[in-house]
Formats: C-alpha cells, sequence, structure tokens
C-alpha cells in the first residue's frame, strides 16, 4: 500500500524515536530524577511531534529538533515543580556520597555536581553522557559549533575536576 | 575540522566515571508507525460510543495488575482474563438519546442524562460478545455479537444491522496497550498510591482513571472525565465490575 506523506513522516519520527529510545529516556531520567516522569515526556513528546504529521517534513533535522524538543520539556517540568529544599552545593559532598548504590543516589550526586556548572556546560555533558551523543551531533543539537561542543565540555569536566581536587575527593 | 568525537580520552577520566551512570533505569516504550489509514478502537474512547468507552476503561483498569506483581505471572493473568473471563460492569454514563436512528442507542454527552446500565462482555474464541442493558423505560438492551448489532425495546427487536464488533486483542499485555496508545495519539500513566494503582490516559475530549487495589488484585472502578464549560465534568463512573458471572437475564 502506497503511503501518504502524513504515513511516511509519521514512519520516519516513529523510527526515529525508536532508534534513540534509550538515549533520550537515560538523559530524561538524569534531567528529572525519575523513571516514570521520564517515560512520561518521552511519550508526550511523540505525541506532540505525531500530530504535526505532514509539518514534520519541513524540520531538516528532526533528530536535533527531538532532543532540542525534550530538553526543553525537561526543563519545563522542572520549574513547574513546586520548590523543593535547595540542591546542596559541593562544599558538604563526602567521599562516602561519591560511592552511590541505587538510581536516586546516582541522580542526587549528579544533580549536585551539574549544579556546579553553568547551564550550557551541564547541557552539553549530559547530552554526552547520558543522550550518548557524539559532538558533532551535539553541536548540531546545541546549534553551536563543532569546537564549542567540545571545549564546552571539557571546561565542565575541568571544573569539576578542580573542585573535587580542592575538596579533596578525587 | 576535527570531528574527534572521543574526547572523553583528553578529559579526566576519574570525573567522567563520576558521571557515567550505573543504575540507569530502562523503559519498555515501542515506537511504530501506525498501519496505514488504520481504524483504531482508541477513536471510539470518545463523546459517543457507550460500548466501547465502557470497555477501554475496564480492560485499562484490568491492565494495572501488571505493575503490582511478577511481570510474568501477571502477563499470564492478564492474558487468561481477556481470553475465558465475562465481565459484569454496573455503570452511570450522562446519555442523550441518538438522534441517527442507525446509530446506537445513546450518546455519552456532558449535559446528558444520569443513566445507570450493565455491559456484560464475554470473550468467546476470537468473538467478544457485549450486551448494554438500560435501566430506561423501555427495558432497552444493545447486543453486539461481534458480527451483528441488535437492538430490543420492551422485549422486542427493533434494530439490527451488521457490526464487527469490539477488538480487545490490543489490550492483551501491557506492552501491546502502551504501543497501541502511542499509536493512537493516548497518553498513558501508571501510577502507585499506597495499595492503589491509578492507570489513566488521556485523549483530546475525555481521560479515564482506574483504580487497581494492589491486595485484592482487583479494579474497583474507573471514571471518564472531561473538561466542559470550563468544569471537570464525569460523564461515566464505572460502579461494581463482577468478573466470572453468568450472563443476567
Amino acid at each position: 500500500m502506497k503511503l501518504t506523506t502524513e504515513e511516511k513522516q509519521l514512519t520516519r519520527l516513529a523510527e526515529l524515536m525508536q532508534s534513540e529510545r534509550d538515549n533520550l529516556f537515560r538523559y530524561a531520567c538524569y534531567r528529572l530524577g525519575s523513571a516514570a516522569e521520564a517515560d512520561d515526556v518521552i511519550q508526550d513528546l511523540y505525541l506532540r511531534l505525531s500530530k504535526q504529521k505532514a509539518r514534520l517534513a519541513e524540520i531538516g533535522d528532526l533528530r536535533g529538533y527531538i532532543y532540542r524538543s525534550l530538553s526543553n520539556s525537561c526543563t519545563s517540568i522542572l520549574r513547574s515543580r513546586r520548590p523543593l529544599a535547595p540542591i546542596q552545593t559541593l562544599d558538604t559532598l563526602s567521599s562516602e556520597e561519591l560511592a552511590t548504590t541505587d538510581f536516586e543516589q546516582e541522580y542526587r550526586l549528579i544533580e549536585r555536581l551539574m549544579a556546579h556548572l553553568p547551564d550550557e556546560q551541564s547541557e552539553v555533558i549530559r547530552l554526552r553522557i547520558y543522550g550518548g551523543q557524539k559532538f558533532d551531533e551535539i553541536a548540531s543539537i546545541c546549534n553551536i559549533p563543532l569546537t564549542t561542543a567540545k571545549s564546552r565540555f571539557r571546561y565542565g569536566i575541568d571544573k569539576l575536576r578542580e573542585a573535587l581536587e580542592e575538596r579533596g575527593l578525587i | 575540522m576535527n570531528a574527534n568525537n572521543n574526547l572523553d580520552s583528553f578529559s579526566d577520566i576519574r570525573v567522567v566515571n563520576l558521571l557515567t551512570p550505573r543504575f540507569a533505569p530502562t523503559t519498555s516504550l515501542e515506537f511504530k508507525a501506525p498501519a496505514p489509514r488504520r481504524r483504531t478502537l482508541w477513536q471510539v474512547v470518545r463523546i459517543g460510543a457507550v460500548a466501547a468507552m465502557v470497555a477501554v476503561a475496564v480492560i485499562i483498569g484490568i491492565s494495572g495488575v501488571q505493575t503490582s506483581t511478577a511481570r510474568e505471572g501477571v502477563e499470564r493473568a492478564i492474558t487468561q482474563l481477556l481470553e475465558s473471563d465475562s465481565y459484569l460492569i454496573r455503570f452511570t454514563a450522562n446519555v442523550t438519546e441518538s438522534k441517527r436512528t442507525q446509530d446506537e442507542l445513546y450518546n455519552i454527552e456532558f449535559e446528558g442524562v444520569p443513566t445507570q446500565g450493565i455491559v456484560e462482555i464475554r470473550k468467546e474464541g476470537s468473538k467478544v460478545k457485549m450486551a448494554i442493558k438500560w435501566q430506561d423505560k423501555a427495558r432497552s438492551m444493545e447486543l453486539y455479537d461481534g458480527e451483528s448489532y441488535q437492538r430490543y425495546q420492551n422485549g422486542q427487536l427493533v434494530l439490527e444491522r451488521p457490526d464487527g464488533g469490539i477488538d480487545l486483542t490490543p489490550f492483551a499485555t501491557i506492552d501491546k496497550l502502551k504501543e497501541y496508545a502511542l499509536l493512537t495519539g493516548v497518553l498513558l500513566k501508571f501510577r502507585e498510591e499506597g495499595d492503589m494503582i491509578l492507570v489513566s490516559t488521556r485523549g483530546d475530549k475525555v481521560g479515564i482513571v482506574a483504580r487497581f487495589s494492589k491486595s485484592e488484585s482487583r479494579l474497583l472502578g474507573a471514571e471518564c472525565s472531561g473538561l466542559y464549560n470550563g468544569q471537570q465534568v464525569t460523564v461515566l463512573t464505572i460502579n461494581q465490575i463482577d468478573f466470572d458471572v453468568l450472563p443476567t437475564e
């Protein structure tokens, strides 16, 4: 049976979401700290995009668009949460807390480390480590030059290394 | 330009290791493009189709059992339930009489009159047979036997037309249910609150919330509601569900 333009776009979207599923999910998990919320935000994203149907054809870099949309959705969810206790700084981090034993502890540790960095650096690190993206892909997602993507990653890691070394944690 | 994608090797491996997830959860989401021009059951989960709405509300609720115990055992239980059991569902719906005579007797509408009814669902082989018995003046009854739709009023057959009935196979497992929901634009959520598992959907106009008791391993009830004139209005309430019951007269 011949597919319509809309059906072709939906097929393209579904294939892309399926191939990126684990990366998208892991990225959302480590932004939101909840597997259930990560599932929800990805389902929501897929449904929103699938309703655009023919308009999807106008999006050249659909892959980058999906990651940007997911990042924005996660940011919106985090903003809408009721204010919780502020994220603890690295000053009170102990070496015991570096040895995490489950997802919740791991998420809290990563959140603390990320909070030490400017948003643009933490976003590149998240896309790299949790989203499993290559630097050229990150450059495309963030709409920045490749060299900028790499330097943001390196500066972020260096900043964390310095902070952890100063505190005798590594 | 150097597109080296292995910058991690130039970075402090101790920091990268600290950030590398070791306890990342996994997902079972599946994304598949819809088959061309496919008509789906979700399309009838809308204001109007009484039988499908009741069936979907209940089946979604039954699927809540999935998260309460070991996956394989529960999947077997759901499959068995869907394949061999019968259900009797007592409900209240806001209804108005259909204007077109060939349609189902009532439409569910936000501004409809609350009316009680009983839905009986029986699965016989690959066919799902369903009857809706209304507690109205004419003691109306609607039958779906997988091949035709029949309407009885005051004990007399008043309408018969071909009707393929309702396909419940997409709901045989939780993965199928999630996949089906994604294919057809419905958001499906599972939440635990104490002993209760809440399974909810969100469609364009109405949403379904089903409540499932973990300790009793049964569906407690379900409601369909939506926004109408700025207010949340419940259009369908599942009051009681009995399994393994003989058909009522």
